[in-house]
């Protein structure tokens, strides 16, 4: 199957659904530039010692499920 | 997937900056965090170019939301939430902000929000799925 998605992106998307995959090619075509890797939490740096602005982000990623 | 664009990292940066300005953080964790964003930014994140046509309606939304007292900043943030939302559409767009002017304008454009500092996990839930059928 042709597709736009670079080997980084189709191995950071890991799925063979079609549906993803055209959803990703979406974003690509509207100019978004995609992740290439997975969000990992840096060991031995609790996240409430992080300053407050990255704390926040890390909440929320590990909201959405980047748990550690 | 989480989208970001080049001002929320403006902003993640000018933050930091002020944290050590005032001597909230030290200098290594300052220079830490600032590594480690922006190796998080270059590949971790799902990055949106700020499109001509979401400055001009930013513009616009400053005018409709003076009376929140939303920054300009923040401003741009909802502008491009909007601009996501568009691409991503129909599949669920939620804004993740703690700012309580931004809060509002953003469900007042009838963007999903989720308050990371105050909602429980189930409201993020809820709003992707509610937003997702």
């Amino acid at each position: 199957m042709e597709t736009t998605l670079t080997e980084e992106e189709l191995q950071l998307l890991d799925t063979d659904d079609p549906e993803e995959r055209a959803f990703m090619e979406k974003l690509k075509a509207n100019g978004v530039r995609l992740a290439t890797k997975r969000w990992e939490p840096r060991p031995g740096i609790p996240v409430k010692q992080r300053p407050m602005w990255l704390a926040f982000i890390f909440r929320i990623l590990r909201k959405l499920g980047y748990d550690d | 997937m989480s989208f970001i664009t080049d001002f929320v990292a403006l902003e993640v940066i000018t933050a930091l900056g002020k944290k050590r300005r005032t001597g909230q953080i030290s200098r290594n964790r300052y220079r830490r965090g600032l590594d480690e964003f922006r190796e998080d930014f270059a590949g971790a994140f799902t990055s949106i170019d700020v499109a001509g046509r979401t400055r001009e309606h930013s513009h616009q939304l400053a005018e409709k939301y003076r009376a929140l007292g939303t920054s300009a900043m923040d401003i741009l943030h909802l502008a491009s939430a909007r601009q996501a939302a568009a691409i991503c559409h129909p599949r669920p767009l939620v804004m993740l902000c703690a700012d309580r002017p931004l809060i509002e304008a953003a469900r007042a454009e009838g963007l999903g929000v989720y308050n990371p500092e105050s909602h429980p996990q189930s409201v993020l839930r809820s709003a992707l799925e509610l937003r997702w059928g």
